[in-house]
């Protein structure tokens, strides 16, 4: 390992503590799964809270993270690293996993399903007991320290194969199930996240629960945890509720004309 | 298509001619083009109607021949109106006689006279009313609602608030809180003409309109009223009252019933303030409204809690009713009918205890085989079995779901036969889907055509030429990509060139690097090619060229794709031809299959659009593209036409969106536009007007979609 290979650590780990209330024994598992050198798989709905646990879970660990926001273009060399030309020479410029590998980080790819298929594979060796990551273009296999961990997220709801996570990588993980949360412990969230009154963040929450019934009848997905942050947001800001929740909630989740109307009828219910 | 009527027809003699003229430019969909008014005036006079031969004939097709009827009668009638408005008798004619052929017959013996009279949502709610209640299997009410057509033509008031209107928003507004379904019914009309509404706990019995107050507003708004009383009867558990309130009324009369509905609703209240404040809002505003005074200490919320609760004020409170008011929104208690379904439930939960409902369907499927002649033995048994309790039961196929079930879970039916499936079906004049209404069959072809002949013309060459060049571009976007300023490799020549040239731009540093895109291209096609009766002759030698040129060269794409041909005649006879499924390679056998491509029948869009977009579904390309080709609009030979088809397709194309499929129309029908819009939304179609070009433009437009 050379010197220009480390980071500077200090810019990857959070600082202040991010506010997580948690809803099971998810930090005392992802705790384990860090001591056992397990990676970690995080399944849930968008907005649920899996990347502020992963933020949570950064601080809580006093270990730096490096995210990555997976998606349709994600190539294996994005993930690595490749070479550059600087000053008629080439230089090698890590990707972020082996940032993460060489410094001992969490490494949390972020809607890892959004990847192609062929990017996935590079992580297989470094998620068995091998735990290794084989640089082609370097000739190196990069033994991985303890402490780095690997985490991936990802939503179900999708419900499409083109989606989903081949066998043979799944099964190399501990999955962690964030769905959403209770109404009360939702509530709560809500409420420390935009400083509402508890009373209208319930009402929120049901809101959310009647729009996550609809899911399959008109909606994809129903609202997520930080929709309703956003809509109590605004009504903290002196938004009239309906508004808030119309501009918040219901007009973000659909563009169909009858769904709309129908999320409009519920506020109309709730507020 | 209606075109393969015409195609059947023709051997029939000299009235071949007479329904070629007549439908070839008159036929249109009359829903489409219904802008409200009183349709006869405003479509009569341009257009003129069917003769009483044809119409004779039409009839017999509907009714049967030798049937006994007054059809002549009927064609006489029918005879001076307009040709949409005869359609449009000939469709729910054919829709009513899926479900009651007598009824079939009492409504053309009025339809005539009584059309003319109405207005579009008089008639929709007319027809309407009709198919609900034979549904529910009340026979004889539904000969009442035909012959007292003229109780409908009276004008609509606008402040009027119906049932129909506000369905399907409070059926999904009840679900999202209650989490199933809980179907709307018209409730009863009382003696006195009091609102009636109540439970049974598996549905919710409301007035089919409230024009109780002067304003919209307010009528709609006691809809939403009643709607959440009955539910919040429900989720408080009112129904546990049952016992005691029968033993209630035995000893003090219809009195108990008052007071105790009057205390129960004051407790709905307290949970609908709790749980639903906007509600609430509205519950106020009704009773300043109806200028009731509402109780609002009369009773401490801590006095009820419970239906116990209730009971106990009751009691306590016969002597002393008038401390009451009677709400408007104030339930009926319908004790009979919460009885009843109490006992199905627990029937239902009993093991070993067939439902009677399905057997006698099943008896009727298993003796006719036929589902049409299986409704008609059915409705027929309920008549028979008059005041018992499964004349409320719809028969099956008829049990509205609005669930928007799970494709996968469409085709796991009761039934197991090898490559069938059911699908269900919009219905658009009940705006509900009929679960398990068709019946799908996968049907190998497996008449190989031994001599295969092709068309060695010029024309075909050049076609297939033009195919491989368009494809060849395609192939070849997909390869290395040099001078990028991001990617993969290092592109050394990039880099010599930039290096050596004299210009020193900076420019010439920024584009160094090789991105291969070898894998970006990740698209599975389906071909749904349309086989009914009216492509036959050159139209399918030219669909059988395109769609051999076609599997040919898409082989050199590394694309997935499949080709199946689609047609079928009834809801019982949908049948889908695969020619090429995703798993094969193109083969002999492929190409036997393309070659023994035959027309076929009508065409049911809907549920061939289901099967293969459930199949499209499975495959795992990024990219996944449902090309439907055909020669005309959704039709067959029941009642899926017009307003009906379109409406069923359009809302199967929708299904096909939500699985992340992007559904495409090629069509070469001239009227094309007036419906495809409509069913597909824009850029989603395209009309070929020159079919020999078939088979360029399909590569052209695959071009298009895959890149």
């Amino acid at each position: 390992m050379t010197s220009e290979n480390i980071i500077e650590n200090s810019k990857y780990y959070i600082k202040d503590e991010p506010y997580y209330l948690p809803t099971a024994n998810e930090v005392e598992i992802f705790n384990t799964a860090l001591t056992e050198n397990i990676p970690v798989l995080l399944k849930g709905p968008t907005g649920c809270g899996k990347t502020r646990f992963m933020e949570y879970m950064s601080w809580y660990t006093k270990r730096p993270l490096i995210t990555v926001s997976c998606h349709d273009d994600l190539t294996t060399a994005d993930l690595v690293g490749r070479y550059l030309i600087q000053n008629d020479s080439t230089i090698w410029q890590d990707g972020p996993l082996t940032t993460a590998v060489r410094n001992g980080c969490i490494c949390y790819l972020d809607e890892i399903v959004e990847a192609r298929k062929d990017t996935t594979v590079v992580i297989h060796p470094l998620c068995d007991d091998r735990r290794i990551l084989p640089i082609e273009k370097l000739g190196q296999l990069l033994q991985a320290p303890p402490e780095f961990c690997l985490t991936m997220s990802y939503n179900p709801g999708y419900q499409s194969a083109v989606k989903d996570l081949k066998p043979s990588t799944r099964q190399r993980f501990i999955s962690i199930d964030f769905s959403y949360p209770s109404a009360d412990v939702e509530s709560k969230i809500v409420n420390q996240e935009a400083g509402l009154e508890l009373a209208v963040c319930e009402r929120l929450v049901k809101l959310a629960g009647m729009t996550r019934n609809l899911v399959g009848n008109g909606l994809d997905e129903g609202a997520s945890t930080r929709l309703l942050v956003h809509a109590a947001k605004l009504i903290n800001r002196g938004f009239e509720p309906k508004m808030a929740c119309r501009c918040g909630i219901a007009d973000v989740l659909t563009d169909d004309p009858e769904t709309v109307a129908l999320l409009h009828e519920m506020i109309e219910t709730l507020f | 298509m209606l075109n393969d009527y015409q195609y059947r027809v023709k051997h029939m003699g000299l009235l071949s001619r007479l329904l070629d003229k007549l439908d070839a430019s008159n036929r249109q969909n009359l829903s489409l083009s219904r802008k409200g008014g009183s349709l006869e005036s405003k479509q009569t006079g341009s257009s003129g109607g069917m003769s009483t031969t044809e119409l004779l004939i039409r009839l017999e097709l509907v009714m049967g021949q030798g049937s006994g009827l007054p059809l002549m009668d009927y064609a006489n009638e029918m005879a001076r109106l307009s040709h949409p408005l005869q359609l449009f008798i000939f469709s729910q004619a054919a829709e009513l006689s899926d479900l009651s052929y007598g009824h079939a017959n009492e409504f053309l013996a009025v339809a005539s006279t009584a059309l003319v009279q109405m207005e579009q949502k008089q008639y929709e709610r007319w027809l309407l009313g009709i198919k609900q209640t034979l549904g529910a299997g009340d026979l004889a009410i539904a000969t009442e609602q035909i012959e007292n057509y003229i109780d409908f033509t009276t004008e609509r008031d606008t402040n009027t608030a119906y049932l129909n209107d506000l369905t399907y928003t409070l059926e999904k507004l009840v679900f999202s809180i209650h989490k199933s379904e809980l179907p709307f019914v018209e409730a009863e009309i009382s003696v006195d003409n009091a609102l009636m509404s109540y439970t049974d706990n598996e549905a919710l019995y409301l007035p089919a309109s409230i024009s109780h107050f002067d304003n919209y507003a307010d009528n709609h708004r006691l809809y939403k009223v009643l709607t959440f009383q009955l539910l919040g009867q429900i989720h408080c558990q009112s129904a546990q009252a049952l016992g005691s309130l029968n033993e209630g009324v035995r000893y003090h009369g219809d009195d108990y019933l008052r007071v105790f509905s009057t205390i129960e609703t004051l407790r709905i209240d307290q949970y609908i303030k709790r749980e639903f404040p906007g509600l609430w809002r509205d519950t106020v505003l009704l009773n300043k409204s109806a200028e009731t005074g509402y109780p609002e200490n009369i009773f401490d919320d801590a006095d009820i809690t419970s239906v116990q609760a209730t009971l106990h004020l009751t009691a306590s409170l016969l002597e002393s009713t008038d401390v009451l008011p009677h709400l408007i929104y104030q339930s009926t208690f319908q004790l009979d009918l919460m009885a009843h379904v109490q006992k199905l439930t627990v029937e239902r939960k009993a093991p070993l205890i067939l439902n009677p409902t399905t057997d006698v369907y099943e008896e009727m499927l298993e003796t006719s085989g036929d589902p049409k002649t299986a409704d008609r033995g059915y409705l027929r048994s309920l008549k028979n079995s008059k005041g018992d309790s499964v004349l409320k039961s719809p028969p099956p196929g008829w049990i509205p779901d609005s669930s928007g079930d799970v494709e996968d879970e469409q085709h796991t039916t009761k039934h197991h036969e090898k490559g069938v499936f059911y699908y269900k079906e919009w219905d658009t004049s009940l705006k509900k889907y009929r679960k398990d209404w068709c019946r799908l069959k996968e049907t190998l072809n497996e008449d190989a055509v031994e001599t295969i002949e092709i068309d060695s013309s010029e024309a075909l060459r050049h076609a297939e030429h033009r195919i491989r060049k368009t494809f060849d571009q395609l192939v070849n976007d997909q390869k290395f990509i040099r001078g990028q300023s991001d990617g993969d490799e290092i592109d050394i020549d990039a880099w010599v060139s930039a290096r050596s040239s004299k210009s020193k731009d900076a420019d010439d540093y920024q584009n160094l690097y090789i991105r291969n895109n070898t894998n970006n291209r990740d698209v599975a096609i389906m071909f749904a090619v349309d086989l009914s009766g009216s492509t036959a002759g050159w139209k399918n030698n030219i669909i059988k060229q395109s769609t051999w040129l076609l599997c040919k060269t898409l082989a050199r794409m590394g694309d997935q794709y499949a080709v199946y041909g689609f047609s079928g005649s009834g809801r019982s006879n949908c049948r889908v031809y695969p020619v090429k499924t995703f798993g094969e390679s193109y083969t002999k056998s492929v190409k036997s299959r393309i070659f023994s491509m035959k027309p076929d029948q009508y065409t049911r869009m809907g549920a061939a659009i289901r099967h293969l977009s459930m199949l499209l579904g499975k495959t795992t390309a990024k990219t996944r593209i449902l090309f439907v080709l055909t020669d005309g609009r959704p039709d067959d030979v029941d009642s899926y036409r017009g307003q009906y088809g379109v409406e069923d397709t359009r809302l199967a194309l929708n299904e096909a969106k939500a699985l992340s499929l992007k559904p495409f129309v090629l069509t070469f029908d001239k009227e094309g536009m007036d419906y495809l819009p409509y069913m597909l939304g824009s850029n989603r179609y395209q009309l070929i007007t020159d079919i020999s070009q078939l088979p360029i433009q399909i590569s052209t437009i695959y071009k298009q979609l895959t890149t």
